[in-house]
């Protein structure tokens, strides 16, 4: 197919390939019930979100005393499918006169009355939002109040944070933010936001919104990227734990951040949906394969792994704000008709680059050399008379020349012209090399500064 | 025809059956190709086979007609008792009554507007029924938007099966050529294994994958 590279759809991770190679069965039964779970996570002592209270039948619900419910709290089918049947209230609502029932306020400012509640939960019982439509469970559970950092993205709802786990190791993660449109859930199907996480450092990267890249959030306007989400790593580790406790191969743990409490486990999901990958840009699949061999000894161990193998999207994203790529030390080029990569360092003092003269002479500019080394060049250059020098021999000679200041004083080299294409990058540029007379050089090509303004320099690679 | 439809027609099977039946695997399988390799979403496989009989009860032309029908009237309810506190069984008895209203109008706007006369079988109008249960359940567990897209997909499906099983190349190939019913069987086999992307979905992550 045209435009499409066959390695990059690889490295992605389709409905197919999930169900069939990395779905864990087990670990399915268990997420299906919120109960099951969150009773195996605290068994580990992994903090989730409290329960109040649990209606598991008729009898139950008859016998239920409404009014010992508080304030603000979470209704839940305990087997919910992708956030349907859940509401929240944040508070009790005023009665107006004795006689009025109970209601409480939820997130769009609607009303929820005591009477709604109790058919929502009828509807819980009778299976309506179960995964498999049999008899549920409703779940109270306390309500889980929004950090002041995540409050100013969205208006309502919760916004947590999905961490994909395989093999006991984070292998990719997202911060996911409610919408108006999404009704408050986080869920991205049901139109919340996505934005991806780099596991290195826990700062957000590009987001999404119904697989589309959106730079702010749609109701307020805020910046999405570059956010540095926090506890990123007692995150990762409760991720971690959580698949160890679940006994998963293959995992999305949701966790939320509690503005009291700190980081809580929502729930987990042994079904975790694949757009995680268009907001993080990158392949499943790809990450997934290549921790598929390696066994990790602890919770932190996992985390250095997922943090060394992962990490480094950020690059990218300076990329994109800067319009520049990062490069290290040495970079692979090719210069002018050159079949070959050549390694070249990257050098920040000179200003123009350089190559050697058996470089030149690879290339083709023997004549140049042949001509160059006819020429007289004048000794005792110093900053004073190497201009006026270059000047007379560029005069006297039909050559190009260059003066050039390096740490062994003023020389004169001839200069060429030609393409430098940086590889690992689509830079190609139109530039000019000096040719350096010493063979002796350590590095044939050096890349001076001139070169380098499409680029920024880590010195640590 | 080949020798073992011969043999079965014989043995007093009737021809009509057997065709449905020996074609309901081929079917089967096309359904799976487009949902696994293609990538459409469709109600399961029964909804979607026993949607393409409607059609053949009701006409091509009416059944995509009485279809659209039951989509409107569904959505038309919904947003009628999105406000009410019901139980859930009972908002299916709505929905129920709902799509007997809306089979009741559409079959007199057939007569009306294209002075349709055909007799509606008990078993169009129970199908009928059934998919537009499956939309108000599908609506529950997917959302409005995804339920209606999957309900469309279905009968867009649902037509092209339709148009496969009227073709009277496609009976005649199938009765000569029972195995291939057979043949269907070891390609489901083949396509439940296969873990390549979607078509769909190399147009869903097609920013990942541009060279």
């Amino acid at each position: 197919m045209i435009g499409i590279s066959k390695e990059k759809s690889k490295g992605l991770l389709g409905m197919n390939a999930r169900n069939l190679l990395f779905i864990d069965k087990k670990a399915t039964v268990i997420s299906n019930s919120k109960i099951r779970s969150k009773k195996r996570l605290k068994d580990f002592n992994i903090p989730v979100s409290k329960t109040i209270a649990t209606i598991k039948d008729l009898a139950e619900f008859n016998n239920f005393d409404f009014s010992t419910l508080p304030l603000s709290f979470v209704l839940k089918p305990n087997r919910g499918l992708g956030g349907e049947g859940i509401i929240i209230v944040y508070g009790k609502k005023k009665k107006k006169s004795e006689e009025e029932e109970d209601s409480w306020v939820m997130p769009n400012k609607e009303v929820m009355t005591l009477t709604k509640l109790k058919n929502h939960i009828l509807d819980i019982l009778n299976g309506n939002f179960s995964i498999n439509s049999r008899d549920d469970i409703a779940l109270f559970e306390e309500r889980i109040k929004v950090i002041p950092l995540f409050s100013k993205f969205t208006k309502q709802g919760l916004p947590d944070i999905r961490v994909i786990v395989y093999r006991n190791i984070p292998i990719m993660a997202e911060c996911r933010i409610p919408t108006i449109e999404s009704k408050g859930k986080a869920n991205l199907h049901s139109g919340g936001v996505g934005v991806g996480i780099d596991i290195a450092n826990g700062i957000t990267t590009n987001a999404i919104l119904k697989d589309s890249s959106i730079e702010v959030h749609p109701d307020t306007g805020e910046r999405l990227g570059g956010i540095k989400i926090p506890y990123w790593n007692k995150i990762l580790e409760m991720s971690i734990l959580s698949s160890i406790a679940i006994n998963a191969k293959f995992l999305g743990v949701d966790i939320a951040i509690d503005k009291n409490n700190g980081p809580l486990i929502l729930e987990v999901n042994a079904r975790p949906g694949l757009a995680i990958q268009i907001a993080n840009n990158d392949g499943l699949k790809e990450r997934l394969l290549s921790v598929s061999k390696i066994k990790t000894k602890n919770p932190q161990s996992s985390i250095r792994i997922a943090k060394e193998i992962f990490g480094g999207e950020i690059e990218e994203e300076v990329n994109e704000l800067t319009g520049k790529i990062i490069i290290g030390k040495k970079v692979k080029v090719l210069i002018g008709n050159m079949t070959t990569p050549a390694e070249a360092k990257v050098d920040s003092g000179a200003y123009t680059s350089s190559i050697s003269e058996d470089i030149a002479k690879e290339l083709g500019y023997d004549k140049i050399l042949e001509n160059f080394n006819k020429i007289d060049t004048p000794l005792n250059l110093n900053i004073g008379n190497i201009n006026i020098k270059e000047e007379e021999l560029k005069k006297k000679y039909t050559l190009n020349l260059k003066s050039i200041r390096s740490a062994n004083g003023f020389s004169i080299r001839p200069v060429i012209s030609t393409s430098l294409e940086f590889c690992d990058t689509d830079v190609i540029i139109d530039t000019e090399f000096t040719i350096a007379q010493r063979s002796y050089m350590r590095y044939p090509i050096i890349i001076g500064r001139k070169d380098l303004s499409n680029f920024l320099l880590d010195v640590t690679k | 025809m080949g020798q073992l439809s011969l043999f079965l027609i014989q043995s007093g099977i009737n021809q009509n059956a057997l065709y449905i039946l020996l074609a309901i695997p081929v079917i089967a399988l096309f359904i799976v190709f487009i949902r696994q390799i293609i990538g459409f979403e469709t109600f399961n496989l029964y909804i979607t086979v026993v949607s393409i009989l409607a059609f053949f009860a009701t006409g091509l032309l009416y059944g995509i007609f009485f279809v659209l029908y039951i989509l409107i009237f569904e959505i038309i309810l919904r947003y009628l008792i999105k406000n009410f506190t019901l139980h859930h069984t009972a908002k299916e008895a709505l929905t129920i009554s709902f799509i007997s209203f809306a089979i009741i109008a559409s079959l007199y706007s057939a007569h009306a507007l294209f002075n349709y006369h055909h007799e509606v079988s008990i078993y169009a109008i129970l199908i009928l029924m059934l998919l537009g249960e499956s939309l108000a359940t599908i609506k529950i567990k997917k959302g409005e938007r995804h339920g209606n897209y999957i309900y469309i997909q279905t009968i867009i499906i649902g037509l092209l099966i339709y148009i496969m099983i009227g073709s009277s190349d496609f009976r005649t190939i199938i009765l000569k050529y029972p195995i291939l019913s057979l043949i269907a069987i070891i390609f489901d086999l083949y396509i439940g294994r296969v873990t390549s992307l979607k078509l769909t979905e190399y147009f869903r992550f097609r920013k990942l994958i541009k060279d």
